[in-house]
């Protein structure tokens, strides 16, 4: 039971490593999106309709 | 010597998981965005209800205690700033810097896991004398990428994982001392009772850790009694929506759908089965730690309880009960207690199996 205990330890430490990285770089992928969406906001401001 | 060198290698996980928490909260980034917040926003904006005497608001988890931890950490950042220069009235300076008192609310969660988690192996180590066993708890905890992710949020599962940790301070002696605990048996059901009734109304995915009072055989009443007066005492911010309260988790329990939807009764079991196996690839771990208490217990099968037996019937029944609840809402954060509970169990069984002439209570 030891044996198997450490075991799933050591793997789901592992696993939790890359989970903990994916994690990391969604979240900043996710700001880089909303960081675009406002510029592109900015850029259109221009061409923004103005209700007659 | 050793004690000190014992102190530095326990203190080594939770220091790095603080250090870490800001790195991590650096990352996720500011709390106004869509993905970060809810529920932190309800959090700050029901702390400062509180602070203006003002019943809060928001009651779905309930999150009582994480509002009043909420309205002491605003009120003294706010004081902090009100003395050093920054003349604004406490709503004003709330609402035009919420930014900075999640952060300051992050911050407070963040310390009091990683005290917890220092305090929870420190108590292992106390009644074990096994410096492997109380840092296979504390390993344990980074199992699970919800604790890293429960670092960056102002929401009740951070103070979950700080709650649960405190709840095995009590828990270690009753499991793991040899001699002397039924002279403090009382005391130590009792403060396991209030932890519970804390951890319970922070939110109600705690409930299936009432398990633990498994693990206190002759102070189930002292037990249940400390945890009743708990939830009463925390429950006097929010009298007075009690019964929408009551109303909102009662809709969560009887109705077949997510929330509160659909109509009355049990939900159909293929969807019972997909939420089950949607969580399955997230939360490996848990399952498999479950089927490995779950063979232990088939395999000490007797006629007299003894503590490793209580110890994993408790265990399935949580990690059981908390399945049953995500078995209609399914998400990973619900399952916060359960994980943290698997810190003890595998910290408990390590130090079972490589004690010499080692004996359950």
């Amino acid at each position: 039971m030891v044996v198997a205990l450490t075991a799933l330890v050591a793997i789901g430490l592992g696993r939790n490593v890359w989970s903990v990285r994916w994690w990391v770089e969604a979240a900043e992928q996710d700001r880089e999106n909303i960081a675009e969406l406002r510029a592109l906001e900015e850029r259109l401001r221009p061409c923004e309709i103005i209700p007659s | 010597m050793r004690i000190v060198s014992a102190k530095l290698s326990l203190a080594a996980i939770p220091v790095s998981l603080l250090t870490l928490s800001a790195i991590l909260t650096q990352h996720h980034g500011p709390y106004y965005l869509r993905n970060n917040f809810d529920p932190e926003y309800n959090y700050l904006l029901n702390s400062l209800n509180l602070l203006t005497l003002h019943s809060p608001a928001h009651t779905d988890h309930p999150g009582t205690t994480l509002q009043i931890l909420g309205a002491a950490v605003v009120w003294l950042q706010w004081l902090g700033g009100y003395l050093m220069g920054r003349r604004e009235a406490l709503r004003e300076a709330v609402l035009s810097h919420p930014e900075e008192y999640l952060r300051g609310m992050n911050f407070v969660l963040n310390v009091l896991i990683s005290g917890a988690l220092y305090r929870a192996a420190s108590a292992i180590h106390r009644v074990s004398k096994s410096i492997t066993a109380a840092m296979l708890l504390q390993i344990t905890v980074l199992v699970y990428l919800q604790t890293f992710i429960a670092l960056t949020r102002v929401s009740p599962e951070p103070l979950l994982i700080a709650a649960a940790l405190a709840l095995m301070i009590p828990m270690a002696p009753m499991v793991l001392s040899r001699e002397g605990v039924e002279a403090n048996g009382g005391r130590l059901a009792a403060a396991a009772g209030v932890l519970f009734g804390f951890g319970l109304i922070t939110k109600v995915t705690f409930a299936p850790l009432a398990a633990v009072v498994l693990l206190f055989p002759h102070r189930k009443r002292r037990f249940a009694w400390a945890a009743a007066s708990t939830v009463l005492l925390l429950l006097l911010p929010i009298a007075p929506r009690l019964p929408a309260m009551a109303s909102w988790l009662g809709s969560l329990v009887v109705h077949s759908g997510q929330y509160g939807q659909g109509r009355i009764g049990i939900p159909e079991a293929n969807a019972v089965a997909a939420n089950i196996i949607s969580l399955w690839p997230d939360q490996l771990p848990l399952f498999l730690f479950l089927g490995l208490y779950a063979m232990g217990l088939f395999r000490r099968v007797g006629p007299k309880p003894d503590g490793e037996r209580r110890l994993l019937i408790a265990a399935c029944i949580a990690i059981a009960a908390e399945g049953v609840m995500v078995a209609k809402h399914p998400a990973t954060h619900y399952l916060v207690p359960a994980l943290v509970l698997t810190a003890f169990v595998n910290a408990a069984l390590w130090r079972r199996r490589h004690a010499a002439q080692w004996s359950w209570r």
